[in-house]
């Protein structure tokens, strides 16, 4: 497309000056933009405001611009242009005439006075942000708004009922887990994370009762009837569980707040004869107590079984465990080895002592499972598969006689036995007479008698029982009743799983290897645990030492003390 | 004498917020609260109140600094303090979270605050560099004289173009009607020359260029008058050219001034539109987290 462009600019006294150009081009694009073939200086043009292009032979002029143009003075978006039409974008006007030969189009153009002057000249540089539409105000007061709007108002619309909060919490829209201030703890994850359910009221602290809907089993510090502490009984829950926070952390652990009143506790709790201050693992805490179960003393717990249990310092001189039962444990942890049914067997600690699955306390220990294996209960070397079982000494008795008068009168004697007598003649089909089986069953009981005085005096049971005599000559023997002490500091948590590193075998806390008696004590003192623990938290600058707070080993919710109902309202 | 507001008094404002967020550093290394550290201990509700009041007072600058009349301390001392405490709130504001963050309205707050003092910090940069560039720039003219210089160089380039005819009236209209200063925020802050130019083709009467090309420093324009200069044989049409051709390059170096005055001065502003909004997105979110933490208390 050629295109004979002649600006006219018209002087003050009517003189005409002509300028032509000749544009050789798809499409002659008019605009106020720098780009535009006829560059339109007047803001009531669009950057891209009209094109000129040949459909055919016809040029036709088209605007896409919010203004349109003015064609023949009738404004329109489009039109097919004729030699003789005038074309107005704003002040410009532009005249068609007819091409000379070889051009496609020809028009003059120029600016009506009239409307420029309206204009008031030449299109200012727009020099700064604020010209070019930035604004300050109006953005801050948007981003104001914005803000409101979404981390409060909507969320906010949450409060209003339910069935709204249930909306906005299935829709797209932000809801109040905007306001979350950090992660749940992982065990309230059963709230299914709806803030309501501690949340119950706007603006109001979460009270006890919303704790208590769910942990309704909490139990007491101590026993209340002891009349102190209460405003212990009062506390809110949230003051020692505090949720949202990272690292997770829902339980209380400085020692000062339990040392408010354990600094003191001997003489806050006097009643309680047993406690005593503390204040600090490392630097404030009385030697371990143990609980040590002793031997029944008094007619009425011997009758019923019971064996007390004595609080005492682990460290008291000449304590002894008084189990009853007698156990070296440096015979059994010999490195060479100990005799055993198999041959010589080295033994672990933990061929017996097994934690519990919690990692806690040891498994208990039954003769069954850690001692039959070697030490069997078989009495007569003839006969080296049957034993006794492990039962009342009577019942061992009466279980020999039983075994020994059915030997005999199966006319099965035992080939070494003196008490069979020599000069019974033995008749095939002959049915021993009454006189006859007398003699034999007062033989198998003599038996039965002397194999049981050799077990109860001399081997199986005396290896690990006390055996009593009992006067009774159908009963004379009596096993000493044992047990073994399950719990030896249960006010305390500990983990055996925990203590299982690199850095502790059983031996740094239990000197068994050089044990020679049942009777040594091998529980740890304080003095053993502070070798690699040290004070509370704020003590952690004990160089090295692992710091141990209060509730390291001990709780404060005690399930011996019964359950406890903090004021709900609180 | 010039004083820098960064050295206003000493460094008064400096000491003072050094000493507020050491003492707060202090206190909070040494501060072991039973729960891991964050805004709901005591020295979180201190620091939390502390924040809060800063930013009001922070933002108060903005009113003062418009009361020409008030006599409650020079604005260049309100804006060191303004400059030092505004940094001192980062620290005050960390610690007020216990360095607990997530996607929630609270680290909403302490982003913003993050957000807004950078910008500050950004703001202060620029106004200890820049309006040394700027005067440097100006050369002892004001926007206005260099505007009107422009007007007056267009019109003798236009002169002396007509003076020696052909295509060149159309070439200088052309490079002037096409030139383009400032226009939008990224030709403004980028000091882009969008300038263009449809030059006549070289023979008279042949066919025009199609389109536009770009004319930044108006090199295409000088390079198209320095070939018409090499062609020309004619002395007197030489001179002419010649004289055309350095008035278009003090066009030239006045556009390229302009533009980097413009340039200046949009930085200068730049800063503005993200610290002012953001400080109010700042405070929206500051009542929401006030108002949410007691809501969900």
């Amino acid at each position: 497309m050629r295109v004979l462009i002649r600006f006219v600019r018209r002087g003050q006294a009517g003189a005409v000056e002509h300028r032509e150009r000749l544009f050789d081009g798809e499409a002659v694009t008019l605009g106020r933009s720098t780009d535009q073939v006829l560059h339109l200086k007047d803001r009531r043009v669009a950057l891209k405001h009209a094109r000129i292009v040949l459909r055919g032979a016809v040029p036709v002029i088209s605007s896409r611009a919010p203004g349109g143009i003015v064609v023949n003075d009738a404004l329109c978006r489009e039109a097919a242009l004729r030699p003789g039409d005038v074309i107005r974008i704003g002040a410009n006007v532009l005249s068609l005439f007819a091409p000379p030969p070889g051009v496609d189009l020809a028009f003059t153009f120029e600016l009506d006075p009239e409307a420029a002057a309206g204009e008031a000249g030449l299109e200012p540089h727009r020099l700064d942000l604020a010209a070019i539409g930035w604004r300050r105000r109006s953005w801050s007061w948007l981003l104001f708004g914005v803000v409101t709007f979404v981390v409060l108002l909507v969320p906010a619309a949450g409060l209003l009922d339910e069935g709204t909060r249930e909306r906005i919490r299935s829709g797209p829209l932000p809801d109040d887990g905007l306001w979350l201030s950090g992660p749940l703890a992982s065990a309230h994850h059963t709230t299914s994370e709806r803030c309501e359910t501690c949340h119950r009221k706007p603006f109001e602290r979460v009270r006890n009762g919303a704790c208590l809907a769910c942990h309704a089993g909490v139990s007491r510090h101590f026993a209340s009837a002891a009349g102190i502490g209460t405003q212990l009984e009062s506390a809110r829950c949230a003051s020692c569980h505090a949720e949202h926070n990272e690292p997770e952390t829902l339980l209380r652990r400085d020692d000062a707040l339990c040392a408010q009143c354990h600094r003191d506790i001997a003489r806050i709790a006097a009643a309680i004869a047993t406690t005593q201050n503390a204040s600090d693992f490392h630097d404030d805490h009385p030697q371990f107590r143990i609980s040590l179960l002793t031997p029944p003393g008094t007619e009425a717990e011997r009758r019923d079984g019971t064996w007390p249990v004595l609080r005492v310092r682990v460290d008291r001189n000449g304590l002894a465990e008084r189990s009853r039962l007698k156990f070296p444990h440096r015979v059994h942890l010999d490195p060479a080895g100990i005799e055993s049914p198999e041959g010589p067997s080295v033994l672990d600690c933990d061929d017996c002592h097994r934690p519990q699955p919690d990692g806690r306390r040891m498994q208990p220990i039954t003769m069954e499972q850690h001692c039959a294996g070697c030490h069997r209960l078989d009495f007569d070397p003839a006969f080296p598969d049957a034993t006794v079982p492990h039962v009342a000494a009577s019942v061992v008795l009466q279980r020999l006689v039983e075994y020994y008068s059915r030997s005999y009168l199966e006319q099965y004697p035992d080939p070494r036995a003196t008490a069979v007598p020599a000069r019974r003649v033995e008749v095939p089909g002959l049915v021993p007479g009454a006189h006859e089986r007398a003699r034999m069953l007062q033989a198998a009981r003599s038996r039965a008698f002397a194999v049981a005085r050799d077990l109860f005096e001399r081997r199986s049971c005396h290896d690990c029982h006390e055996v009593e005599h009992t006067g009774d000559k159908e009963d004379p023997w009596r096993v000493v009743p044992a047990r073994l002490t399950a719990e030896w500091m249960p006010a305390a948590r500990f983990s055996h799983a925990q203590h299982a590193t690199a850095l502790s075998s059983c031996d740094r806390c239990h000197d068994a290897e050089r044990s020679k008696d049942a009777a040594d004590l091998l529980m740890p003192s304080i003095g053993t645990c502070r070798e690699c623990h040290g004070g509370g938290e704020r003590k952690r600058q004990t160089a090295g030492l692992v710091p141990s707070g209060c509730t390291m080993c001990h709780g404060f919710h005690d399930p011996a003390q019964g359950p406890w109902t903090p004021a709900a309202a609180r | 004498m010039h004083q820098s507001i960064l050295a206003y008094r000493r460094m008064r404002y400096l000491w003072i917020a050094s000493a507020v967020s050491l003492a707060a550093i202090i206190v909070y290394a040494l501060h072991r609260p039973a729960e891991p550290p964050n805004g709901g201990t005591w020295l979180g509700y201190t620091l939390g109140v502390a924040g809060t009041l800063l930013i009001a007072w922070l933002t108060a600058f903005g009113i003062r600094k418009r009361r020409y009349s008030s006599t409650l301390g020079s604005v260049q001392g309100w804006l060191s303090a303004h400059v030092y405490l505004g940094a001192a709130l980062v620290v005050i504001a960390t610690l007020h979270a216990g360095m607990q963050f997530g996607l929630n309205v609270h680290t909403l707050a302490y982003a913003l605050t993050c957000l807004v003092v950078a910008s500050g910090i950004a703001g202060v940069w620029l106004y200890l560099r820049y309006p040394e560039l700027m005067s440097r720039n100006r050369v002892a003219q004001t926007r206005e004289q260099m505007l009107a210089e422009l007007v007056d160089l267009d019109r003798l380039c236009s002169r002396q173009a007509a003076a020696i005819g052909g295509e060149f009236p159309d070439a200088i209209m052309s490079g002037r009607d096409r030139t383009k200063l400032g226009g939008s925020a990224w030709a403004l802050l980028a000091g882009r020359d969008g300038s263009q130019l449809l030059l006549p083709s070289p023979a008279a009467g042949g066919p025009q260029q199609e389109r536009a090309l770009p004319n930044p420093s108006q090199t295409r324009l000088l390079d198209w008058l320095g070939a018409r200069l090499a062609e020309s044989t004619d002395g007197e049409r030489t001179r002419q050219i010649h004289e055309l051709m350095s008035l278009v390059g003090a066009r030239r170096s006045l556009l390229d001034r302009l533009r980097r005055d413009a340039q200046i001065r949009a930085w200068l502003e730049a800063w503005l539109y993200l610290h002012i909004p953001a400080t109010f997105a700042l405070i929206a979110a500051l009542i929401a987290h006030i108002i949410v933490v007691f809501l969900y208390w």
